[in-house]
């Protein structure tokens, strides 16, 4: 018999996942079949394609990454909103039988998805006008309400691959979007009223050479002042409230001699418009205004991005339970978790978050609790122990009778985590806000200096040069340096794969001197799969196959899914069964033996699937072939009364792109190293070929943390990637923890950043980055202090007008903010 | 030079206008949406309702 290679590493063409070994799903598309990962991605596909969507190929900017759901994830999203409809009412009606709702879209990444969605749903019938805003995930819904409902849209989208939630009232998000508006209309109403300013101060400027008569000159007086009013009273506002909070807690920040220079500037100028004499600094003051709001609303604008990105990672969160309805009829059904009252019971199976906290009923098995208590290895429980939500079931289904409201329990946890990603400032941040501080206590005594200086050289031009100098030192430009460039830099990496939960994690990315892998689950990927059968009887492999599909179907064993066709690890997609595998239920008495195997009857004859000696128990070990000799792969037997069918050898292969991102590491002077748990000889054989990497096999998770501090202790910034799941306490040694998105739902959280989509390239790229970052910061900084320190003596001197000081000062700000805006794209060079 | 006093009030209304003209425009989320408002006038063909000898020709064609 031959041992057979199956990895077939072709792409989906529908979202860019390997095809799973053993599945013929093709669809005619562009004029070619297209192979297929799964039923759903095929069902999708030819949906557009019988639609006329085609063109969605051609426009999008990438295979989606994530499979489209299967038929029963539909229905349950569909019930999902429809009891989210009964709670909320988030639908509303307008006139006539009107209806509009607004959902959100989830893993909407593109102009071509919005073109899809638009168009799906303008062809149901009962639709009226569907529109798509990308920025904020959302579409708006307008239908007939005598003609369909809300499901019928969610189903739609369902089938065309996007997961919808309703667009549940969310006050932070409500705060956000006014807050934006208001910061433009500031904006915009200081923009239009500067160039009309402006121009009234040519003229001004012009017509005192030209002796421009009398009454004109005094009348463009008057409306210089009437066109900054609006500007001094809504516009800079902010700085006013600003300048009046720092004043009161006694800690000088920027907006105190931002607020000094526009009031200060308004009030001279008002007083010398009614005197009729003296110098009017009105377009000094909507110039500074604009300027500055510009800065800021171009800074608002990438952070409020990288926050949108950051909320959408916690709303990933599973919401969904399954409550038993009749224990003896085994139904239950899946409702949101928010729903769940004391008493309920409610079934989590392996690898699913629990809900809510809880009292265990039936099962034993082993929760991670990583999350909540930081403790990495599972914790055995059995009948009448208490689980808490937010913990990981990691072995066996779980039936629980909920003790505790979902509000009381698992939002506690995810509050925590959100508050832990926002509430760590960068280093590097607060350094800035200290110096920041430092600066305008200089700027002000500097200030002061100067208008007691030139009280006595020439009273006359005190408040000119005073005003000159708060503007043109004003540390703007240095407030805005590191948040502007961070918020950018996190913003690109997020949409690049890469997402910082961590405040140091860019800083410390930018000077990492190595590179630490934990084999399973990041440089391979973490999951067995089907690297060769080896026939004992003769039957055919798909034969051998399809048996021992039917027997696994179901379990929730580790090995198992190796023999689920299905990738189920990247969407929340439950694994469904092949269409052309027996069904699971042609398997009766289906029994799985902790530690040997799973057995079942199939057509009558009791079949027996795992470890070599229990399986082969089933025919009375009549026949017991010999393991076949082969280290690197875990092998396990299928066998039925007759004798032994077929070995497996399950492996966890290596991910496609750890060879290219290793090398990309190295190529950026990083030393990369292998350090795993696992001692068998396949470690090494990973090690081997990404090019001989050292590595240290066998390591225990002390032994993992020893290897991470003395690396630490010769002077090196480590980095560590691992899964995330049992590697807590080196996650949290490392200066840097990268965990996979592959990891389970919460507990990815407990590193400083997060693969998001399971690509490991994302990893160089982000580290290429982070230097970037770092550079871009120093230039800003340098410039900042450079400008100040250069204009200060021409200031203080009183050769700068007021105007040319703010003019220079707003370049200075904006200039900082764009320079750090070429972070949101990543850069060529290293 | 006294034709000034009447230019730059209307130059004055006409500003009052092009504010009022944006604070609309904000206020009716016209600003929303940056990305994809630009790609939009490319989509150049008619929602799919909207021709429904096509779509029947499809569904013939099934």
């Amino acid at each position: 018999m031959v041992a057979e290679a199956l990895l077939a590493p072709e792409p989906c063409f529908h979202c860019g996942l390997d095809v799973p070994i053993g599945c013929d799903f093709t669809v005619a598309l562009l004029g070619a079949d297209r192979a297929m990962c799964c039923v759903g991605c095929q069902a999708v596909a030819e949906m557009l394609r019988d639609e006329g969507l085609e063109r969605w190929y051609v426009e999008r900017e990438g295979p989606t990454g994530i499979p489209a759901q299967t038929v029963p994830d539909v229905l349950e999203e569909a019930t999902f909103l429809r009891l989210e409809a009964e709670d909320r009412a988030f639908e509303t009606h307008g006139a006539g039988d009107r209806v509009e709702a607004t959902v959100l879209v989830e893993d909407m990444t593109c102009p071509a998805c919005a073109w899809l969605i638009e168009h799906a749903l303008a062809s149901l019938p009962a639709v009226e006008e569907a529109r798509v805003n990308l920025i904020a995930r959302r579409a708006r819904v307008v239908w007939r309400e005598h003609e369909g409902t809300l499901d019928d849209v969610v189903r739609r989208l369902a089938e065309i691959g996007f997961r919808t939630r309703p667009d549940a009232p969310d006050e932070a998000a409500d705060l956000r979007a006014h807050e934006r508006r208001a910061a433009l209309v500031r904006l915009g109403v200081a923009g239009l009223a500067t160039m009309n300013v402006m121009t009234y101060a040519v003229a001004l400027y012009l017509g005192a050479a030209d002796a421009m008569p009398a009454g004109i000159d005094r009348f463009l007086r008057w409306m210089c002042w009437l066109v900054a009013t609006p500007v001094v009273l809504v516009s800079a506002r902010p700085h006013f409230e600003g300048a009046w909070r720092d004043l009161r807690a006694r800690r000088p920040g920027m907006d105190v001699p931002i607020a000094l220079a526009i009031g200060g500037a308004y009030l001279a100028s008002a007083i010398a418009v009614v005197r009729g004499q003296g110098q009017v600094y009105f377009e000094s003051v909507c110039m500074f205004t604009f300027f500055i709001g510009l800065g800021r609303y171009l800074e608002h604008g990438v952070r409020q991005r990288a926050d949108a990105l950051a909320e959408h990672l916690v709303d990933a969160a599973p919401d969904l339970a399954r409550r038993i309805i009749d224990a003896d009829l085994g139904t239950e059904e899946v409702i949101p978790a928010r729903r769940l009252d004391v008493g309920d019971r409610i079934l989590v199976r392996s690898g699913e978050v629990i809900p809510v906290d809880g009292v265990v009923l039936s099962g034993a098995g082993a929760v991670e609790e990583v999350v909540l208590s930081g403790e990495p290895w599972p914790r055995d429980v059995r009948e009448a122990d208490a689980v808490r939500a937010g913990s990981v079931n990691a072995d066996t289904i779980l039936e629980i009778e909920v003790t505790c409201a979902q509000e009381d329990s698992t939002l506690g946890v995810l509050h925590r985590l959100i508050d832990r990603a926002q509430s760590e400032r960068p280093e590097v941040a607060r350094r800035a806000d200290r110096l920041g501080g430092v600066f305008v206590v200089a700027v002000l005594a500097i200030a002061a200096g100067t208008a007691v200086a030139w009280s006595t050289i020439d009273p006359s031009r005190v408040f000119d040069v005073t005003l000159a100098v708060l503007v043109a030192t004003c540390p703007c430009a240095l407030g805005l340096a590191t948040p502007t460039a961070i918020a950018a830099a996190s913003e690109g990496l997020a949409r690049a794969g890469f997402v910082l939960t961590g405040g140091s994690a860019l800083e410390n990315l930018a000077r990492l001197d190595r590179v630490v892998f934990d084999k399973t689950g990041s440089l391979t990927e973490g999951r067995p799969r089907i690297e060769f059968v080896e026939l004992v009887r003769n039957l055919s492999r798909e034969d051998a196959l399809e048996r021992a599909r039917a027997l696994e179907a179901g379990s929730s064993h580790v090995l198992a899914q190796a023999f689920t066709p299905q990738r189920a690890d990247a969407g929340r997609s439950a694994a469904i069964p092949d269409r052309r595998a027996p069904s699971p239920a042609s398997v009766r008495d289906r029994d799985a033996v902790a530690g040997a195997g799973v057995e079942g009857t199939i057509g009558g004859v009791r079949h027996r699937l795992g470890r070599a000696d229990w399986a082969s128990e089933v025919c009375d070990g009549r026949t017991r072939p010999t393991l076949p000799d082969d280290e690197a792969h875990t092998q396990v037997l299928l066998a039925d009364e007759a004798g032994a069918i077929a070995w497996f050898g399950l492996g966890d292969a290596l991910r496609p792109e750890a060879r290219a991102s290793v090398n990309a590491l190295q190529d950026l002077g990083l030393e990369v190293e292998i350090l795993t748990g696992d001692p068998s000889p396949s470690a090494a054989h990973v090690a081997a070929e990404l090019g001989g990497l050292p590595i240290s096999a066998g390591v225990s998770a002390e032994g993992k943390v020893e290897h991470v501090r003395s690396r630490q202790r010769q002077g090196e910034c480590v980095g560590f990637v691992g899964d995330g799941l049992n590697d807590g306490p080196v996650l949290r040694a490392a200066d840097v923890s990268v965990a996979m998105a592959g990891a389970c739902d919460l507990s990815r959280l407990s590193a400083d950043a997060l693969l998001y989509r399971d690509d490991l390239t994302a990893m160089p790229r982000a580290v290429r980055w982070a230097r970037r970052t770092r550079r871009i910061v120093s230039q800003n900084f340098a410039w900042a202090i450079g400008y100040n320190l250069l204009v200060l003596p021409l200031a203080v001197t009183g050769h700068l007008p007021p105007w040319l000081a703010a003019a220079g000062m707003s370049a200075s700000s904006l200039l900082v903010a764009l320079n750090a805006t070429r972070l949101r794209r990543e850069g060529s060079t290293p | 030079m006294t034709i000034l006093l009447v230019l730059i009030p209307l130059g004055c209304l006409l500003l009052a206008v092009a504010i009022a003209a944006f604070l609309w425009a904000v206020q009716n989320d016209q600003f929303e949406d940056l990305e994809l408002e630009g790609r939009r006038i490319l989509w150049d063909d008619d929602p799919p309702d909207e021709s429904p000898a096509r779509s029947e020709a499809l569904h013939d064609a099934r």
